[in-house]
């Protein structure tokens, strides 16, 4: 056998199970002649290139009453991949963007702390359970209700994190007295955790979540105000933590850090308006329509899909400020038979965020 | 009406009915009606997708077909009409949106290399057959990571004459390249194949 040969049957065993492209693929091709001009993936623009919508210098008021416009037309869940479903997400983004922009900066010194109080769910450690035989009626906790698990058990979470990084941060996590659904098992407990600090590098707090440090900067003066520049940075950093990984895990990574920036962080608000325009250019953006959060607050969520479109991750917006609400990750359908698609897998809902001298000082 | 069917991996759902019309008649229609756009996909999109889901594998071939259709539609307006067929056209544009993803390719290539490098427990009796799977594994392992290790630069015409069943001349036009610079390019290519695979047997080496 020749090497030409040889190669084209390598090429044969390469193939794809079906002949033919898949739905999708043909779906989003269909699909081009409509879409707006925009980037099909991250990448940096030309200096000077922006896009088309930028940001009106518009009083709060304009900024409200457009963000009740959109809620209401979100109103319900629209079907996920209906037209239209990417348009209506960027306009609450941008919305949101345009709330944050308006809201007043907070002093922040180096030596202090960034405090953030959420309501925080997270399903991952009981998913396990899942594929145990139930418990038996013995080992039921009172009150306990059967079938599958469709809420999880908020737990209040108090967090200090030093506002660059170099001093001991401190998680306070509140147990639940509420027992847990049938077949879940609930390892959370009150706990107080002392997060050591970290080498102070630019980037600890990205690098933190896979390992190698525990506390970054809590508040990063300078973050880009621009949405391209954010962009680039968001990428550039994702592209830090998981080098020649595959292009989805930076995506990932790259969520992970948004999320990282909103959930423990403090943004200026023109970072955050930012961070919320370059969100609104993230592919496989899509609308949810309403929700209620992990605190029983209803809002609007945008969701962008995660790896294998298994999971998303959505913000929610409170629908007449546009106030970010609460960060949390979704199971889609394949990710676990047992879980229903929506069910929220982990939520972190925002309460209070604010800047203070001490890990353990409440704000005033 | 005498339907032609190209050979091939490659062409054999492309219809070239004398009737059809042709590609760079589709292009300059969908100027004025985008939604024509779509039959170019019709004809070549499994195509080019296969070639991909070889190349980069199920979880980026459909990102990389869809940009490449993505990028085709943007500079629809530049194309040739002098090439009635946009087949090469569109295996231009595919190769290099998959330029921009090689470290993943050769990644992949590198991982099929390393696990068919890695012996098997015996499944038979050490048979013929057993035996000539194996050794057809083995060097299956030493072809991907010759692929990996090759320049893009002879990698992509040696795949895109393979794989993508491309003429010389199509392979010529997709990459922009004179002919004589892909046949050089494939002789380098296929040396350097064949010095990574240890030689091939004289009785039944053959040539294109």
């Amino acid at each position: 056998m020749d090497d030409l040969t040889m190669l084209r049957e390598l090429g044969a065993s390469l193939d794809p199970a079906e002949p033919r492209a898949p739905q999708e693929l043909r779906h989003r091709v269909n699909n081009i002649p409509h879409a707006p001009a925009r980037r099909g993936r991250w990448m940096i623009m030309p200096r000077g290139t922006r896009r088309g919508w930028q940001l009106a210098a518009t009083g709060g008021l304009a900024a409200v009453l457009a963000v009740g416009v959109v809620a209401a037309q979100l109103g319900g869940n629209s079907p996920r991949g209906s037209g239209g479903d990417q348009s209506s997400a960027q306009a609450v983004l941008r919305l949101a963007a345009q709330a944050s922009s308006a809201a007043p900066a907070l002093a922040v010194r180096p030596d202090q702390f960034v405090f953030t109080e959420s309501q925080w769910t997270d399903f991952r450690e009981t998913i396990p359970a899942l594929a145990t035989p139930p418990p038996s009626s013995a080992s039921q906790q009172p009150g306990a209700t059967s079938g599958p698990p469709t809420a999880a058990q908020p737990v209040r979470t108090m967090r200090w994190l030093s506002v660059d990084g170099t001093r001991e941060g401190l998680v306070l996590t509140a147990g639940d007295a509420a027992p847990p659904p049938a077949g879940w098992l609930e390892r959370r407990v009150p706990e107080r955790r002392v997060v050591p600090p970290c080498d102070g590098s630019a980037y600890g707090r990205f690098v933190s979540q896979f390992g190698n440090c525990q506390n970054g900067p809590a508040y990063q003066p300078g973050l880009p105000d621009d949405p391209d520049v954010m962009a680039d940075f968001l990428r550039r950093t994702a592209v830090l933590d998981l080098p020649s990984a595959h292009p989805r895990f930076i995506d990932l990574a790259l969520f992970q850090n948004i999320r990282i920036l909103l959930e423990d962080s403090y943004l200026d608000p023109a970072a955050q308006s930012a961070l919320f325009q370059a969100i609104a250019e993230l592919p496989r953006l899509r609308s949810v329509g309403q929700v209620t959060d992990a605190a029983g607050r209803s809002g609007v969520a945008v969701a962008v899909d995660g790896f294998e479109r298994k999971t998303s991750y959505q913000l929610v917006f409170e629908p007449q400020t546009g106030a970010l609400l609460s960060t949390r990750t979704v199971a889609e359908a394949g990710f676990n038979p047992a879980l229903p698609a929506g069910t929220v897998l982990s939520e972190r809902a925002r309460l209070r965020v604010a800047i203070v001298d001490q890990a353990g000082q409440l704000p005033a | 009406m005498v339907e032609m069917k190209l050979r091939g991996v490659g062409r054999s759902e492309v219809d070239v009915s004398p009737d059809s019309q042709s590609d760079a008649r589709i292009i300059e229609a969908s100027k004025s009606d985008p939604t024509r756009f779509g039959v170019l996909f019709e004809r070549y999109g499994d195509l080019l997708y296969r070639y991909a889901h070889r190349r980069v594998g199920p979880d980026l071939a459909e990102d990389v077909v869809a940009d490449t259709f993505e990028a085709a539609f943007r500079v629809r307006g530049r194309y040739d009409s002098a090439y009635p067929v946009a087949r090469p056209w569109l295996f231009g544009i595919l190769t290099r949106e998959l330029a921009s993803r090689h470290r993943q390719e050769s990644a992949r290539f590198r991982a099929m290399s390393r696990l068919d490098a890695e012996p098997v427990a015996p499944q038979a009796d050490g048979s013929e057959q057993v035996i000539d799977q194996e050794v057809a594994r083995a060097a299956r392992g030493r072809l991907a990571a010759a692929l990996a290790a090759l320049p893009s630069r002879y990698r992509e015409v040696l795949l895109l004459v393979t794989w993508a069943e491309c003429s010389y001349e199509e392979a010529a036009q997709a990459l922009g390249l004179p002919i004589g610079t892909v046949r050089s390019r494939l002789n380098r290519a296929r040396s350097q194949v064949k010095a990574a695979l240890g030689g091939t047997n004289p009785l039944h080496a053959g040539e294109l």
